[in-house]
C-alpha cells in the first residue's frame, strides 16, 4: 500500500515540477532517487514478509506441544504389579510350617503377589488367644497361626488368620486367595484395560460394578424423608450417629480419600410406587424397588459438588403403609442398594405415634445406622469374604487391619491404572489427533504422574503400602488433570482446513503486489550493479 | 394350547431382555439444538420434544445436558409467550414450566459442545454443565439443526464437523467416559455425522442419508412457521407409547419414520455396537432404572470405639 501512495506523490511532484525548467535536472535526480526508494522499500517489505513474517506466523500457528516422556509413558505397560507381601505362618509342627509354606510358594507364583513366605517368630507357642490377637505383625502381611481355639478357618481383627490342626492344604490356600484378594486385583486391571473383559467370578464382577467411580473426595449425603410431616413428627439428629458409627470409620479411610459428610430433611416426598399388601405387612418388590430411586433423584440435590456422591436415604413409612418392606424371594428387609449411587432405607415408626401429633417418634440410632454402615463397605469396595472364610465378630463399623490392607492394594490397583490408561490414551491421542495443544503446566502434570506411577510399582515392590498409595493418588490426580485440562481443547475445534481458510483470504492480497514487486527488484539490483 | 404356548415365549424372550439389562449403572442424555431464529423454531420444538420424553422416563434433569441455542419461548415474534409447541393442536406445551436449560443462546457453540463431551471444561464449572460420566454409564445423545455433508452448524456461524465429533467420542472411549451410547441426529444429510465414527459401543441414527434432506412435519398457522421436524415427530410418537415399566427394544425404534413418512431415508449404524438392537430395551437409552439389591444382613457395630 505504503509503496503505491509514494508513488501518487511523485507523480504529482513530477507534473508540478514539468512546468519549470531550471528543476529538469533535479527532477532526473529524482526520479533516480525515486527508483532507489521504491526498489529498496520493496526488498525491505519482500525481506520482512518472508524471512521474518513467515517464519514467525509458521511458529506461532504451530500447535504447542510441550515434550512428554513418551518412552517412559509406554514403558509403563509393559511393567507389571508385582506386590511384595510377607506371609508367617505358624504351626506346632516345623515339618507342616515347611509344607505350608511351599505350597504358598507354588500357589501365588504366578499373580500381582511376590510372596516371602516364612516361619512366624513373632509369637511363641503359648500364648493365649487374646495374646495371639495382639502380636504386631508389618503392614501388608498375613500370619498363618495354627491354634485348636478355632473348629475352621477364621480371620481375626488383626492380620491373623487361625486355622485348626490338620486343615486341608488347599483350603487353606484358597482362603489365603480370599483374604488376599487376587481375583478381585486382576479383575480391577483387566477390565478397565480391556472393557469387557473381565474376571469369571460373578461376585467379584458384582463387587466392582459396586464401587463408586475412583476420586480423591467423596460427598456422603443422608437424606431423611418425612412424607407425611403432618402426621407423623420424626425427633432424630442424623449427626449424633453418623459421628457416632460413621466417623471412625471414615478416619481409617483417610489415607484412602476424603469424605465429607453432609444431611438433609426432605419433606412430603412421594414414593410413587405403591406397595402391595401381604398380610398386614406393606411390601415392594425388587422390581418395584428399582423405580422407587429415580423419583427421589430428583429430590436429593447431588448437584453441589463435582464429586462423586453417595446418598443415604432413610424414607419414614407413610403412616398408612407402616410396616412397610422391600421383599425378594420371600424374604423382607428394610433395606436396599444401588451401585455406585447409595442406599435406600425404610424407617418404621410405631403405629400409634401415628395419630397422637403430640409425641414425636425417635428412631434408633443403631438400626438406622448399621444398614447404612454396611451398604457403604460394599460401596466404597471393602471386600466380602464371609462366603468362604469364616470372621471373628468385630461389632464395629471400622475394618479389621487385613481388610484395609486390601482396602489399601485394591485403591492402589485402581489409582495406578487409571493413571497408566490416562497417560497412555493421551500419549495415544496426541499422535492421532493433531490439534491437541499441550501447555507447559499440562506437560509438567504428565511428566510428574509418569514418575509417581513409576514410584508406585517401586514401593509396591518393597511391600511398603502406605507409600504406593501417596504415590498411586499422586499419579491418579495429575493424570486426571493433564487429561482434563481445558487448554487441550484450544485448537481442536480450529482444524487445519478452516487455517487456510481464513489465513489465504487475509495474506495472499498482500503477498501478490509483494511478490511481483520482487521481479524490478532484481530487474533494478541488476542495473544497479552492472551485474 | 397355541396361544398359551405363544405366551410363554414371548415372556422367556422378555426375561432374556431383562438380564441384559443390568450393564450400566446411570443413564444420561445430552440434548442439543444449534440453530438460532424464529424461522427455527421447530428445532427448538423437537429437542424440548425428546427432553420431556426422557424426563418423563425417569432421567433426573440433574442428568441431562440441554443446549438451546434461542430462546423461542420468548421470542417477540411469539403468539403466546412462555410457551413452545410441538404440535398444531397445541396440546402440549413442550416447554412448560420445569424446563433446565443448561447451555443457552451464544453459550450453545461448538465449543462448548465439544468441551462437555470430552471434560475439558473450565474448573469453575458448575455441576449442572458437566458430563459426570463414568464406565458404566449411558448417553443418548441427540443433536438437531442445520448440517450438509460431513457437519453440523452451530449457531449460523460455526459448524461442528463429523471428524471432530468422532474424535471427541473417541477421546470419551478412551478415558472410559461411558459404556454405551445412542446417537440420534435430525439435520440434513444427517448420517454424515456418524460415518466417521470410530469409537466402539455406539449406536447411531439418523433422519436421513447423504445427498438427502430432512423435512419438517407441519406448520401451524398461529405460529406461522413450521413446528417440528418429521423425524422427530415419529420418534416421539412412538416415545409417547413407551412407559418405564414396557419392554419395548431398541430395535423397534430404529424402525420408526418409515420413507413413506419421513420422505428421507433414516440411517442407523449398528456395526460399533457390540449388542443385539432387538435385545437392548429402549429404557437402556431413554430411561432411568438403576440397578438394585436387597440388603439383608447387616454388619454388626454396636461397639464401634468412641473417638
Amino acid at each position: 500500500m505504503d509503496v503505491i501512495e509514494k508513488d501518487n506523490e511523485s507523480s504529482v511532484t513530477v507534473k508540478t515540477s514539468a512546468t519549470n525548467d531550471s528543476d529538469e535536472i533535479w527532477e532526473i535526480i529524482d526520479k533516480e532517487d525515486d527508483e532507489d526508494l521504491r526498489n529498496l522499500s520493496a526488498a525491505v517489505y519482500a525481506f520482512i514478509l518472508l524471512v521474518i513474517g513467515i517464519p514467525l506466523w509458521w511458529r506461532m500457528t504451530e500447535v504447542q506441544r510441550h515434550p512428554l516422556p513418551y518412552s517412559q509413558i509406554s514403558e509403563l505397560s509393559s511393567m507389571d504389579i508385582v506386590i511384595a507381601t510377607d506371609i508367617f505362618v505358624f504351626t506346632k509342627n516345623p515339618s507342616d510350617t515347611e509344607r505350608i509354606i511351599e505350597h504358598i510358594y507354588t500357589k501365588f507364583n504366578s499373580t500381582m503377589f511376590s510372596v516371602k513366605a516364612q516361619t512366624s517368630t513373632l509369637i511363641h507357642s503359648d500364648d493365649t488367644f487374646e495374646k495371639l490377637e495382639t502380636a504386631i505383625t508389618p503392614l501388608g502381611s498375613l500370619q498363618l497361626i495354627e491354634t485348636t481355639n478355632v473348629d475352621s478357618i477364621v480371620a481375626g481383627l488383626g492380620r491373623n488368620v487361625y486355622f485348626p490342626p490338620a486343615t486341608d492344604i488347599s483350603i487353606l490356600m484358597d482362603s489365603l486367595e480370599r483374604l488376599l484378594q487376587t481375583d478381585a486385583l486382576s479383575d480391577s486391571m483387566i477390565s478397565m484395560l480391556n472393557p469387557g473383559k473381565h474376571s469369571e467370578d460373578a461376585q467379584v464382577v458384582a463387587e466392582r460394578q459396586r464401587r463408586v467411580r475412583p476420586s480423591s473426595n467423596y460427598n456422603v449425603l443422608l437424606t431423611v424423608v418425612n412424607p407425611e410431616p403432618d402426621k407423623l413428627r420424626v425427633s432424630w439428629k442424623p449427626e449424633i450417629p453418623l459421628n457416632r458409627y460413621l466417623q471412625p470409620l471414615l478416619n481409617q479411610l483417610q489415607l484412602i480419600a476424603n469424605f465429607s459428610v453432609q444431611s438433609q430433611w426432605l419433606y412430603l416426598i412421594d414414593l410413587i410406587q405403591k406397595p402391595v399388601n401381604l398380610n398386614g405387612t406393606f411390601v415392594l418388590d425388587k422390581n418395584q424397588a428399582q423405580y422407587i430411586i429415580t423419583p427421589l433423584e430428583k429430590k436429593l440435590g447431588s448437584g453441589v459438588s463435582r464429586d462423586p456422591c453417595i446418598h443415604f436415604v432413610v424414607y419414614v413409612t407413610p403412616c398408612s403403609f407402616i410396616p412397610l418392606y422391600f421383599h425378594e424371594n420371600n424374604q423382607l428387609t428394610t433395606a436396599m442398594m444401588s451401585a455406585r449411587w447409595g442406599g435406600v432405607q425404610f424407617l418404621n415408626a410405631d403405629q400409634i405415634r401415628c395419630n397422637e401429633s403430640t409425641e414425636s417418634f425417635i428412631p434408633d440410632d443403631l438400626s438406622i445406622m448399621s444398614p447404612i454402615v454396611t451398604q457403604f463397605h460394599s460401596l466404597i469396595g471393602v471386600p466380602d469374604v464371609s462366603k468362604y472364610v469364616l470372621l471373628m465378630p468385630h461389632r464395629s463399623s471400622t475394618l479389621r487391619t487385613w481388610q484395609l490392607d486390601s482396602m489399601y492394594r485394591l485403591k492402589i490397583v485402581e489409582q495406578y491404572t487409571n493413571a497408566r490408561i490416562t497417560l497412555t490414551s493421551l500419549a495415544r491421542l496426541l499422535g492421532e489427533i493433531s490439534n491437541i495443544v499441550i501447555i507447559e503446566e499440562v506437560g509438567k502434570a504428565v511428566t510428574e504422574s509418569v514418575e509417581a506411577a513409576i514410584n508406585v510399582l517401586q514401593c509396591l515392590e518393597k511391600g511398603q503400602l502406605e507409600e504406593a498409595l501417596k504415590f498411586s493418588k499422586i499419579a491418579f490426580e495429575t493424570s486426571e488433570f493433564a487429561f482434563t485440562h481445558p487448554s487441550l481443547l484450544a485448537l481442536l475445534y480450529f482444524p487445519d482446513d478452516q487455517k487456510y481458510a481464513v489465513y489465504i483470504p487475509l495474506f495472499l492480497p498482500v503477498m501478490i503486489p509483494v511478490l511481483m514487486s520482487l521481479k524490478g527488484v532484481k530487474k533494478w539490483i541488476q542495473l544497479k550493479y552492472k551485474i | 394350547m397355541k396361544p398359551c404356548l405363544l405366551l410363554t415365549l414371548t415372556c422367556l424372550h422378555f426375561s432374556n431382555v431383562f438380564v441384559c439389562q443390568a450393564n450400566h449403572s446411570n443413564n444420561w442424555a445430552v440434548l442439543v439444538d444449534t440453530s438460532r431464529f424464529w424461522f427455527n423454531y421447530r428445532h427448538v420444538a423437537n429437542v424440548l420434544s425428546i427432553y420431556r420424553s426422557v424426563k418423563r422416563l425417569g432421567i433426573p434433569d440433574s442428568q441431562i445436558i440441554l443446549m438451546v441455542a434461542d430462546d423461542m419461548a420468548c421470542n417477540p415474534r411469539n403468539p403466546s409467550p412462555a410457551t413452545v409447541y410441538n404440535n398444531a393442536d397445541q396440546q402440549l406445551n413442550v416447554y412448560g414450566d420445569d424446563v433446565e436449560v443448561d447451555f443457552r443462546g451464544y453459550e450453545v457453540t461448538v465449543e462448548n459442545f465439544v468441551r462437555l463431551l470430552t471434560g475439558r471444561l473450565p474448573p469453575d464449572t458448575p455441576r449442572s454443565k458437566q458430563l459426570l460420566t463414568d464406565e458404566g454409564s449411558n448417553i443418548l445423545i441427540y443433536l438437531t439443526g442445520h448440517g450438509g455433508d460431513g457437519f453440523l452448524k452451530f449457531q449460523d456461524s460455526e459448524e461442528v464437523t463429523s471428524q471432530e465429533l468422532a474424535d471427541a467420542l473417541e477421546q470419551m472411549w478412551q478415558k472410559r467416559r461411558y459404556h454405551e451410547i445412542f446417537f440420534m441426529i435430525d439435520t440434513c444429510q444427517a448420517s454424515s455425522m456418524y460415518e466417521k465414527f470410530y469409537s466402539p459401543n455406539i449406536l447411531a441414527m439418523a433422519s436421513s442419508l447423504v445427498g438427502e434432506d430432512s423435512l419438517s412435519h407441519h406448520v401451524d398457522p398461529a405460529i406461522g412457521v413450521y413446528i417440528i421436524d418429521r423425524y422427530t415427530f415419529y420418534a416421539l410418537k412412538f416415545l409417547e407409547n413407551v412407559k418405564l415399566k414396557s419392554r419395548i427394544s431398541m430395535k423397534n425404534f430404529l424402525g420408526v419414520c418409515p420413507k413413506q413418512d419421513c420422505i428421507s431415508t433414516v440411517g442407523v449404524r449398528t456395526d460399533l455396537f457390540h449388542r443385539d438392537p432387538a435385545k437392548v430395551p429402549i429404557t437402556d437409552f431413554f430411561g432411568s432404572v438403576r440397578p438394585v439389591e436387597l440388603t439383608f444382613n447387616f454388619l454388626d457395630i454396636s461397639n464401634t470405639p468412641l473417638q
